[in-house]
């Protein structure tokens, strides 16, 4: 399933919790400026496959390419110096430190002269006007949809070649979801190739450009994404048998 | 008791109060973002001040070089320990609080070598240069002006520690972790990294902490356990994490002890800051300035 | 020394072929042989059996339920000091005083511990540090009633019958020693054991089975400070004087090693650090000035490399060589058991399962509101399925019924009985049982006990009757053994009952966890994702195993995303979304309604 043009290349990949694989075997590819969408029903293995990119998790089978380098099992603290961002889900930024400090953080351990910060910050502010209105305040204090745009922002202002975000809406209210769709869009013109986990499954296939379809740790079918969009295959990925009887 | 008595006891009191505090803080310091309590600190600062007395008194080397060499060995030290008594934990991923056990023997070691090496009796440490132990009378005031050295010096370790936590990248980089680790790794932070630092540095805060107390205190083998027990108390009646509680709590402990010291023998005395301790404990759990953490299932 | 006893954890086998009461066996008499022998060793083996003695009682608070002391040297020597002034000076004869030096060491334990009720353990660590060092203190300071330096002289030695001397004095020891140990294989192997290991692990998953936590929590403050009271008095008539600096923190330290060395947690650990520490001083009588830091480093070495202990080593051993020559005769029998088990009901009574009401339940976290005004009614005996996409409030509403969250508004009443409000451990004992996403079993303990676990809330024999195994509890423990056995049966786990509970697999400990809840006989049982994770074959028995727990009569509430398996199972089934009631009905309504699935799906409305 690689294809030469693949940014990120994943491979046979298995991996679990306590010796028990969650995903097995699963491979996809996600090509340069591309946007990929990761669906299935919850406890599918999606957060899992995730994780076990960025590192968070010991894959114990496959391999994991990105450009073409091998980046498998590689600590999450030295993957992201080589242009993989992962936005974990639940909004996990910092809720105690302020707006700023959170993105400085997103900085941490680049070693970028204070002019090229100030540049990267100031990337973000455009793409995120509000994050520049409340960069005094807490993270925490911020509104749930508020919180997602500094946790996408605080993995954008390293300049990433690939995005992974796990489940950018949940929990937000419909007009809140728009707005990270908009600006997943922006990201993406800008360039950067994005790997999606998504619960909003028609929003999420009118973005991408291509979905793959994982059930029960495994993947069931991909495909580009205006095809799967009237295909059976979702709904059952997401219904089980129920739906279609 | 007059105006004149209660005073000089109040003065030593926040003095003493001050050690403790800053012993309370060098727990605050290693915990943040391992949430793990070095008990061998105790003993850290026990080592602060016998060094104190090796490398100043012995040696005669000048107060600054000898007291950054001994800061230096015991944060190296203090890093020792975290690799081979608190990260092996971690790696296990234990949940059975095994570092109270490891890190109290790491104190047992060390206390134990110390008595080999300096024996049992207390040594004269100088106090910092340009200070000294002479009384100056104030009025009904009287005190010493290592003392308010050593009260000056806690507070501006405070600003100082508060600045770095929130001012600095590798502060907010502690809190980062202190508030979730993966999330921290996610950003390119290595917790290993931080882990490891906050033990260097909070041995050689308790060095310091030694080195000065030492002048008021006379350094001593036994000085460990009994300043480690005294500066839990501080940061317990304080609040675990808050520095400025820490610094309240180890003044109220000061001054109790320093106030009973007329009135109580020893045992009483001890019995009457644990008395306190429990009893602030059984009313508000987590100190006076301290909060709940959040419940989880 | 003697250990002849039962062992805690009686699986299949017989308890005297078990090598590890064997090994016990071995040195309890070997060291009875050496003892009498001549007089030097018999004062080494009486010192030797009261370490013992207070090492057992530090290893239920300790070893067993996790919290760490260094105060047991001085609850000894509070002790040691109550029997010999009340001998002493006022003139008691050795067993009143003996009773009182009990009692204070029990009283000064708790009250140390009373702030550790609610605090993390580690408070209680330097708590403990701080008594250690007043306690010698105060011995001098108190020097009108303990004779400050010069101590307490004259203790008499115990007589009873016609045990007298040094030797009768040793065999008294022994019988105490004996006694306890039988006594605490009985608690450990019972519910209150359990308890004290679900307490280790944490309290959540204790507190949904029905244990309180501060309650059990005294119980092992007193237990081990009456043992220390207890090795006090025996201590104190030992010696004849006591002074204090005989205890000083390393004394403290000391019994701290014992338990680390021999295996915290495990019943034969204290015998093993004894004679660990008893040995040792022999090994190197060239390093006696460095003993303190061979003992620091010893206990560095086996908190990070061998937590459990030698014990815990011993016992792995012996295991691994078993392992091979039981797994035939193991399979033999487990053919036997699930024969046996096979078409046998659930339990045998029948059960008035509890009818739900949840009406308008909202929970706010800080702004958020993860539920708004949720209101479902569950029939008695039917299975009711909450479904809908993540972060939909299912699990907060899990934890709003078991008592583990309070809620913002509304009411949940059982039977018409208002539960928010109550406790999660009155929940349970009300007959509601729960299990997690993650298993909640207790890794060290065997499948079996975590399944008798379950029963906790049901037994009816106090402490006091287990402790000394009396008729009800044999009686009761003989029930639940056979009930726990046939319920791995229905469960298809009646092959793994001796295996550690952490051994299991993923699929496997959900599917215990059920029997656990069961064995509780509980009238509701809420049960959290028991789906995920399972292979095919364990879900096809899951489904089974729910329609057959609901034909007892069991009410269940289920949340649940495998589709298949709700569908199968679900009378009712209630779609949450952003924490409302998106809809309600049969699964079939519910699955084939399109706003169901464009919620399920992400669609936005």
């Amino acid at each position: 399933m690689s294809r030469p043009d693949a940014i990120l290349d994943i491979r046979d990949l298995t991996a679990g919790y306590n010796a028990v694989p969650v995903i097995r075997g699963i491979s996809l590819c996600v090509g340069k400026g591309e946007a990929v969408a990761l669906l299935g029903a919850n406890g599918a293995g999606k957060s899992t496959l995730l994780r076990a990119v960025s590192g968070l998790l010991r894959a114990t089978e496959g391999a994991v390419l990105l450009s073409g380098e091998t980046i498998t099992n590689l600590a999450p603290e030295k993957l992201v110096r080589k242009g993989l961002s992962h936005v974990a889900e639940g909004r996990r930024i910092f809720r105690r430190l302020s707006v700023a400090d959170n993105l400085e953080l997103g900085l941490a351990r680049m070693g970028l002269s204070s002019a090229e910060t100030a540049r990267r910050f100031e990337e973000q502010y455009a793409l995120f006007p509000i994050l520049h209105e409340k960069r005094k305040d807490p993270a925490g204090a911020l509104s749930g949809g508020q919180q997602q745009m500094l946790a996408i922002a605080q993995a954008l202002i390293r300049r990433p070649t690939v995005l992974m975000l796990d489940e950018p809406s949940t929990g937000l209210a419909p007009i809140l979801i728009e707005e990270v769709f908009d600006k997943m869009a922006q990201i993406r013109a800008q360039g950067v190739s994005i790997l999606l986990v998504e619960q909003v499954v028609e929003r999420a296939l009118e973005f991408v450009d291509h979905a793959y379809l994982i059930q029960g740790g495994r993947l069931i079918a991909d495909g580009p994404a205006t095809e799967l969009k009237d295909s059976s295959a979702i709904r059952k990925a997401y219904m089980g048998d129920v739906s279609i009887a | 008791m007059l105006l004149e008595d209660f005073l000089a006891l109040m003065v030593n009191g926040v003095a003493l109060g001050a050690i403790y505090a800053m012993v309370g803080i060098g727990l605050n310091i290693a915990y943040k973002p391992t949430n793990v309590f070095n008990l061998a600190q105790g003993e850290f600062v026990m080592l602060g001040a016998m060094l104190g007395w090796l490398l100043l008194t012995y040696v005669g080397m000048p107060w600054v070089a000898g007291t950054l060499i001994l800061l230096v060995a015991i944060g190296i030290l203090g890093g020792f320990e975290e690799r081979v008594a608190v990260a092996p934990h971690f790696r296990a991923d234990s949940h059975h609080h095994g570092w109270l056990i490891s890190t109290l023997a790491f104190s047992i070691i060390i206390i134990n070598i110390a008595d080999q090496v300096f024996r049992a009796d207390p040594r004269f440490v100088p106090p910092i240069p340009g200070f000294s132990l002479d009384t100056i009378f104030m009025g009904p005031l009287s005190f010493n002006t290592h003392q308010v050295a050593v009260v000056a010096l806690v507070v501006a370790s405070i600003f100082g520690i508060e600045y770095f936590y929130r001012h600095t990248l590798t502060g907010k980089a502690i809190s980062a972790v202190a508030e979730d680790r993966d999330g921290a790794r996610l950003n390119g932070i290595n917790p290993l990294h931080l882990t490891m630092l906050s033990f260097v540095a909070g041995g050689a805060y308790c060095a310091l902490a030694g080195i000065i107390a030492a002048p008021l205190l006379l350094a001593s083998t036994s000085l460990g356990l009994m300043l480690l027990v005294k500066g839990f108390m501080a940061m317990a009646l304080g609040g675990v994490g808050s520095q400025w509680g820490t610094l309240i709590g180890g003044i109220v402990i000061g001054c109790i002890e320093s106030i009973s010291s007329i009135l109580l023998t020893t045992g009483y005395r001890q019995l009457v800051l644990l008395a306190v301790v429990l009893l602030v404990l059984l009313i508000r759990p987590h100190g006076l300035f301290g909060k709940a953490p959040g419940r989880t299932v | 020394m003697k250990s002849a006893t039962v062992s805690p954890i009686a699986g299949r086998g017989s308890v005297l072929l078990d090598p590890m009461v064997l090994i016990c066996s071995l040195i309890a008499a070997a060291s009875v042989a050496i003892a009498f022998s001549n007089t030097f060793y018999l004062t080494l083996f009486t010192f030797a059996v009261i370490y013992l003695i207070a090492a057992m009682g530090m290893n239920v608070l300790t070893g067993y339920m996790g919290i760490i002391s260094i105060a047991h040297g001085a609850l000894v020597c509070v002790g040691a000091y109550a029997a010999a002034i009340a001998t002493v000076n006022y003139g008691w004869g050795f067993w009143p005083a003996t009773l009182l030096a009990t009692l204070t060491g029990m009283a000064f334990s708790i009250l140390l511990g009373l702030p550790a009720l609610r605090l993390s353990s580690w408070y209680f660590v330097l708590v403990t540090i701080a008594f250690s060092m007043v306690v010698p203190s105060m011995l001098v300071d108190l020097r009108a009633f303990t004779g400050g330096y010069g101590g307490v002289i004259g203790v008499p030695s115990p007589e009873l019958g016609p045990l007298t001397g040094q030797g009768g004095f040793f065999i008294i020891l022994l019988a105490f020693a004996a006694a306890l140990w039988w006594i605490i294989a009985n608690l450990v192997g019972s519910r209150f054991g359990f308890a004290l290991h679900a307490l280790r692990d944490g309290t959540v998953g204790a507190e949904a089975n029905g244990v309180s936590s501060p309650g059990m929590r005294l119980f092992a403050f007193a237990f081990s400070g009456a043992c220390a009271g207890l090795a006090g008095a025996f201590y104190a008539a030992a010696k004849v004087v006591v002074t204090p600096d005989e205890f000083s923190f390393e004394f403290s330290i000391l019994f701290l090693f014992i338990v680390v060395l021999g295996g915290p947690g495990r019943l034969a650990g204290p015998l093993f650090g004894v004679l660990a520490f008893f040995v040792l001083p022999e090994i190197m009588t060239g390093l006696r000035e460095y003993r303190m830091i061979v003992f620091g480093l010893v206990l560095l070495a086996f908190s990070v490399f061998m937590p459990s202990g030698l014990a815990g080593g011993l016992h792995e051993f012996l295991r691994g060589r078993r392992a091979s020559r039981r797994r035939a005769q193991g399979a033999k029998e487990a053919a036997e058991a699930a024969k046996a088990a096979a078409g046998s009901p659930v339990t045998a009574a029948q059960i008035e399962g509890a009818a739900l009401d949840v009406d308008g339940v909202s929970k706010n976290f800080g702004g958020l509101k993860a539920l708004d005004g949720v209101s479902l009614r569950v029939d008695p005996g039917s299975i009711h399925v909450i479904v809908g996409p993540n972060g939909s409030g299912k699990t907060t509403l899990l934890n709003i019924i078991s008592g583990f969250y309070p809620k913002s508004a509304g009411s949940i009443r059982m039977d018409g009985a208002e539960l928010t409000g109550r406790s999660p451990v009155a929940i349970a004992g009300a007959g509601v049982q729960r299990t997690f996403q993650t298993p909640k079993l207790l890794g060290d303990l065997t499948l079996l006990q975590n399944t008798c676990f379950g029963a906790y809330t049901r037994e009816r024999a106090t402490g006091f009757e287990i402790a000394l195994s009396l008729p009800r509890a044999r009686r009761e423990r003989t029930e639940i053994l056979a009930e726990a056995h046939r319920l791995l049966g229905v469960v298809g786990l009646q092959d793994h009952a001796d295996l550690p509970a952490s051994e299991l697999t993923h699929g496997q400990q959900r599917l215990a966890e059920i029997a656990r809840a069961l064995m509780a006989q509980p009238r509701l049982i809420l049960l959290d994702e028991p789906a995920a994770g399972l292979s095919m074959g364990e879900l096809d028995r899951l489904g089974d195993l729910l329609k057959e727990v609901r034909t007892l009569g069991i009410t269940l509430v289920l949340v649940e995303h495998h589709v298949d398996l709700v569908a199968n199972v679900a009378d009712h089934v209630t779609v949450l979304d952003r924490g409302a009631v998106l809809a309600s009905g049969t699964s079939a309504d519910v699955f084939r309604n399109e706003q169901v699935i464009a919620a399920y799906m992400g669609g936005a409305k």
